[in-house]
């Protein structure tokens, strides 16, 4: 590797660690130990990316200098993480198992399928949750089994029958606080409601070993997007993960790139695919093209890609906004009446948990709505 | 499957979860909260036994890789390849 100066801040340092490992990267590291005002919220970072493996292996390869105190300490938030990421495939064998016997179809997607099936080693990636999609026909179906096994959902939805018609997720917490998020589709709002889920249903799954089980997850092509989704569209700014999850795709997996763009095509989600790869590539100083990163580059955005863009890229993103944003997405009259009923007219007890009432929470959507035009 | 007839089979508890923590593991039984972290020679036992065997093949393929001699090694390992089969991390089958 070769190119820039040794990264120095917190957030570079952290990008440069991620990579280290990754072809044409030309990012950095330091060739001393870093000071404790730079490595303890560097763990904290990586330790909340939950990519300890990735600093271990920077350590233990050499890439990066430590003092045997900060392997010390590294080394145990390494197997807090790992832990955590065990126990939640032990929830995901016996859930597997209950959907199976109720004959409801799952894909895990994120951190379970891509530490499993996309890196190399399950041991660089952990994750601190679950994400299993499963068709809209069956959401109640999954919902109670979810809630038979001793979870609770921890927000309800608008209506009744929003969550199978026009839900993105919900999200569920057993006593252990392993956490399930049930996925209908990608994202909540106009991308989520774009997404087509027979097209994505209709992908092979693939499918990896827990144990005695064989469990499937997306595959890869719905894997990559829904990857891109998240790193674009799910926090922001953007976390680390989903775009270190997407470069390891890009450079190692098998997702047929033109698979990838003509499904993004018809799902009007070009610009979330081009703006995951830029900002990956970008963000992690990458040199080494891909058909795909070449088709980014070039992939112009329109003006109402950054409309929409911009109805996510925020840090306080209302559902209210977003969710009135997505009506023009919804097909057919009486669905988009359906739709406008639930979220105009949601139940008491999501007014509740929201903390409002339906005048305030009309107003509120309402206005950062036109806010963005 | 090891081909010594009649001799017990040692194999890995198949339900178990693993996960690398540098040089040592991380296993997560059924039922159980919290993982147990193997290292040292207890590892060593388990990566061999991603394939089931005697203790007698065992013994000899870890005797073998570490260059050191067959009953040295096997006063070292049965202590804890019986600690292992105790806490149900390894199974000992006919």
């Amino acid at each position: 590797m070769s190119g820039t100066a040794p990264s120095t801040s917190v957030g570079e340092l952290v990008r440069a660690v991620v990579v280290h490992d990754l072809p044409g990267s030309t990012l950095q590291l330091p060739s001393t130990a870093l000071p404790p005002r730079l490595w303890s919220p560097l763990v904290a970072q990586i330790t909340r990316e939950r990519l300890t493996g990735q600093l271990l292996a920077a350590a233990n390869q050499g890439a990066l200098a430590v003092t045997s105190h900060q392997r010390e300490q590294l080394q145990t938030r390494h197997r807090r993480t790992m832990s955590q990421a065990l126990r939640l495939e032990q929830t995901l064998v016996t859930l597997d198992a209950a959907f199976r016997a109720n004959d409801v179809d799952v894909r895990v997607s994120k951190g379970a399928a891509v530490s499993n099936l996309d890196y190399d080693g399950t041991w660089r990636r952990g994750f601190g949750d679950l994400d299993l999609l499963v068709r809209s026909e069956q959401v109640e179906t999954a919902q109670h089994l979810l809630t038979s096994l001793g979870f609770a959902r921890d927000e309800p939805a608008p209506r009744v029958d929003f969550d199978k018609r026009f839900g993105k997720s919900s999200t569920f917490i057993d006593k252990r606080g392993a956490e399930v998020d049930l996925h209908r589709t990608f994202v909540m709002g106009p991308y989520g409601l774009s997404v087509d889920l027979s097209q994505l249903w209709s992908e092979p799954a693939d499918s990896f070993v827990l144990g005695e089980a064989r469990i499937d997850a997306l595959g890869p092509v719905g894997r990559l997007l829904h990857t891109c989704y998240v790193a674009v569209l799910g926090d922001f700014p953007p976390r680390i993960t989903p775009q270190r999850d997407l470069a390891e795709m890009l450079l190692y997996g098998k997702a047929n790139p033109d698979q990838v763009t003509s499904w993004a095509q018809h799902w009007g989600a070009e610009a979330v695919l081009a703006t995951a790869i830029r900002e990956t590539w970008r963000g992690f100083a990458l040199t080494d093209e891909t058909a795909l990163t070449v088709w980014a580059e070039r992939y112009q955005l329109t003006h109402e890609d950054r409309r929409l863009l911009a109805l996510y890229r925020r840090p306080d993103a209302p559902y209210a906004a977003l969710a009135l944003s997505s009506v023009s997405k919804v097909k057919g009259v009486r669905r988009r009446a359906a739709f406008i009923y639930a979220l105009s007219n949601p139940g008491p007890e999501f007014l509740d948990r929201r903390g409002s009432t339906l005048p305030r929470y009309l107003l509120r959507g309402a206005k950062r709505a036109l806010s963005r035009g | 499957m090891d081909a010594t007839v009649g001799h017990p089979v040692l194999s890995q508890q198949q339900a178990a979860l693993t996960r690398r923590v540098g040089s040592g593991v991380l296993i997560l039984l059924p039922l159980c909260d919290d993982p147990v972290l193997l290292d040292g020679g207890a590892t060593a036992i388990w990566d061999a036994l991603q394939r089931p065997k005697t203790r007698q093949t065992l013994i000899t393929e870890l005797s073998t890789r570490y260059g050191t001699p067959a009953d040295e090694l096997a006063l070292a390992a049965e202590p804890v390849i019986s600690d292992l089969c105790e806490r149900g991390l390894l199974r000992e089958q006919s």
